[in-house]
């Protein structure tokens, strides 16, 4: 073989690991989302307080990363993250994919809402809300609420939301439904009881 | 090449060393070892017992000369324990008045011609008091090599990558922690635990197995490092269990007796630390569990402490189950394990496992309704920090180092262990802490933490079959379960949950070795399972009886 330094490259490819992990964490919509790795194991299983279970296993996301010989000579640290970022936006965007088809599968019918080919406005939003389970801080206020998807473009939010000030009747909707969840969020609360 | 890395190993290990691999392979050899022990002034050079597949008794008195022969003035200091152990009744429990049939002077170096001539003339002075001709023989570096070979390395695995791993292991400093995960790979393959093994050659294989891991610990025993010796010798016997019980092969004839080797081993490691404690002070010294640069030592000593009071918790009651090796060991064990233990020493749930050994050994040494609620403290300290806002407490895979380099990982300019791993609202511990208070009958305090335990995600990971719990990783074949519980649950609902046994997945000759399954969870903290601890619990939570 030619000379080579694997002790050195060994950091590097750390570095470039980190850097995609990061980053991908960075742009995707879900990054609020806690990672949790499992040491063991192939499957996943959740055992509700109901005893409804649900059950997944691993998925595998892989994307190519290509370099040509031609390419190398002139390679530079900047060139090659940009590499890596072209297959960071690669990965983000089949984890996004994943995420909302393993999503759509696996929410009860119980809980979704077929908009029928309305678009999103203030009246959807509060049917989309009302059938959602909202938690609260101690302090009275929602927990924060994430939200996924074309439809929720920053325009449209900020449409909803002049729909809500133009329309009192609406905004008292969406009050007295909020006002309704925190109710039902006291009750929970208040039923986390161990008994007899 | 394998070859010459045992005997290599061969001319560098202590007699303490060899003494493990030598009893690993009279095993492999039929022969049942009812006596081994290592030096002890009271043991007179009675270093192994052992019957013959014939029946007859073996006494063997161990040398260790690595590299050099054993020479007359040598001979000279060990000729009278030899005249005992070939005269002398054992006065070992089964057989106290028996005389070994035959005596062995081992040594993994040469014998010098002058102490040739000497052991003929001590054995025509045994022939004329009327013991059998040539009583006393010798086993020599030769015959040990050739029993390496022949019962260890022609089994062992031959990959380059195997190779490598074990070159890895015997590069250690010896002074770190065992490399579990590579030893995991070594064993694994040694026992071919992917493949069906049939019970002669498993028991060839476990043989082979034995004498892998007393050559691995070489840096390890070097450095009298006693716990990684414990880890690894603990890690072959629950490796034997769970091959056994993977091909279904009857554990009794064909695993017990190497497993019960290495449990002589490692009581008697546990019995080397309790004795390097009683050397480094007394009960009142502080600091006496401190271990190399002082200066690093802020973030290792409390739960190095932790864990030793664990170990000796793991001592103690297996001394007080079947005898005290060293009898002045029991002061030392009771003077060092304090009454309670100093503010945050859980550095992680991987502390769970030290800490449920301590509070059930002052359970059972001095009852009293404060160790249960010191339990409740425990439970409400880690929902707390499991629901609040940052540094939450990381999962058992997770050791002190891993928890030290995380939280240092800029200063000390190495990669953070966690890499993103998130602990917030899961637990893998909590459910076994509620257990312990449930089957105390702490209700109110159960009352009181319930709603927080409702809010946490219970973590389990469950083995598609039972052995695999014996290893240090499952690999795939396992599930990971989320248990939430209910908001509202009926207390009696609660203890009839916690009160199961269980421990349904669990190998069953480790369920019988329940001290061995002990250690296991304190060297493995993910192995303390909600089913395991479920079932421990019923063995060690309790006060000492009257009986006893």
């Amino acid at each position: 073989m030619l000379p080579d330094f694997p002790e050195t490259k060994r950091l590097f490819s750390r570095v470039f690991q980190t850097y995609m992990r990061q980053k991908i964490r960075q742009i995707s919509p879900y990054s609020a989302i806690q990672t949790r790795f499992l040491h063991e194991g192939r499957s996943m299983k959740v055992v509700r307080a109901d005893q409804t279970e649900s059950a997944s296993n691993m998925v595998q996301l892989s994307s190519a990363l290509e370099i040509r010989m031609d390419e190398i000579e002139d390679l530079t640290l900047k060139k090659v993250l940009e590499k890596h970022d072209a297959l960071i936006i690669d990965i983000a965007q089949k984890q996004t994919h994943f995420i909302r088809e393993r999503m759509g599968s696996e929410i009860p019918d119980s809980q979704s809402v077929d908009a029928k080919g309305r678009k999103l406005d203030a009246s959807l939003l509060i049917e989309v809300f009302e059938k959602m389970q909202i938690e609260f801080n101690p302090d009275g206020t929602p927990q924060e609420i994430h939200v996924d998807g074309p439809l929720f473009a920053p325009e449209m939010l900020s449409a909803i939301e002049e729909e809500f000030e133009r329309s009192p009747e609406l905004k008292k909707r969406w009050d007295d439904m909020m006002e309704k969840k925190k109710e039902d969020w006291h009750a929970r609360e208040a039923d986390r009881k161990l008994v007899g | 090449m394998l070859e010459r890395l045992i005997e290599n190993w061969l001319d560098n290990a202590g007699e303490r060393s060899y003494q493990r691999c030598f009893c690993q392979m009279l095993v492999g050899q039929g022969y049942r070892v009812i006596h081994n022990t290592e030096h002890t002034p009271l043991e007179h050079g009675k270093d192994v017992i052992a019957v013959a597949p014939d029946g007859r008794v073996i006494g063997y008195q161990l040398k260790g000369n690595p590299g050099r022969s054993l020479t007359p003035s040598q001979f000279g200091e060990i000729r009278g324990q030899l005249e005992q152990l070939a005269t002398y009744a054992l006065g070992i429990p089964g057989y106290e008045k028996a005389i070994p049939d035959e005596c062995y002077l081992v040594t993994n170096g040469e014998i010098d011609e002058a102490v040739s001539i000497e052991i003929q003339r001590l054995n025509a002075g045994l022939e004329a008091r009327g013991h059998s001709p040539e009583k006393i023989k010798t086993i020599t570096r030769g015959t040990l090599l050739e029993w390496a070979n022949s019962l260890g390395l022609s089994l062992w695995p031959s990959e380059m990558k195997d190779f490598g791993n074990l070159i890895k292991i015997l590069n250690c400093q010896g002074d770190e922690t065992f490399p579990a995960d590579i030893f995991d790979s070594l064993l694994q393959h040694t026992l071919q635990m992917q493949e069906s093994v049939k019970a002669p050659e498993l028991r060839r294989r476990i043989t082979s197995a034995g004498v892998m891991t007393a050559m691995a610990l070489h840096s390890f025993s070097a450095r009298k490092n006693y716990f990684a010796e414990i880890t690894a010798w603990s890690m072959f016997s629950s490796y034997v269990i769970s091959a056994c019980e993977k091909n279904g092969v009857d554990y009794n004839k064909n695993g017990a007796e190497a497993v019960q080797t290495a449990r002589q081993a490692i009581y008697s490691l546990l019995g080397h630390i309790c004795s390097e404690i009683a050397e480094k002070g007394s009960p009142v010294d502080r600091g006496r569990l401190a271990e190399g640069d002082p200066f690093s030592e802020f973030a290792f000593y409390r739960p190095r402490a932790l864990l030793i009071y664990a170990l000796m918790v793991v001592y103690w009651v297996w001394s007080e189950a079947e005898g005290w090796g060293d009898p002045e060991h029991k002061n030392v064990v009771e003077g060092l394990i304090p009454e309670h233990l100093p503010p945050q020493s859980i550095w992680g749930e991987g502390a769970i496992p030290h800490l449920l050994a301590f509070i059930w050994y002052r359970k059972r040494i001095s009852p009293s309704p404060v160790h249960d609620e010191f339990t409740g403290l425990v439970l409400r300290d880690i929902q707390r920090n499991k629901l609040g806002p940052a540094n939450h407490l990381p999962s058992p895979y997770y050791t002190i180092e891993d928890v030290v380099r995380h939280n240092n990982s800029h200063l000390l300019g190495c990669e953070d262990p966690f890499g993103g791993d998130g602990f917030e609202g899961t637990s893998y511990v909590c459910e076994s802490i509620m257990m312990c208070l449930v089957r105390a009958g702490q209700k109110e305090v159960c009352q009181e933490l319930w709603p927080s335990f409702t809010r946490i995600n219970h973590e389990r990971v469950i083995p598609d079959e039972p052995w695999r719990f014996g290893l240090f990783r499952t690999g795939e074949e396992a599930s990971n379960e989320t248990k939430i519980y209910p908001r509202t649950m009926e207390w009696k609902d609660l203890q009839s949950l916690m009160n199961e046994a269980e421990g349904i997945d669990l190998p069953e000759a480790l369920k019988a070795d329940y001290v061995l399954l002990l250690l296991f969870m304190v060297i493995f903290p993910f192995r303390a399972s909600f089913s395991a601890v479920k079932y421990i619990h019923k063995k060690f939570d309790r006060p000492i009886s009257k009986e006893e």
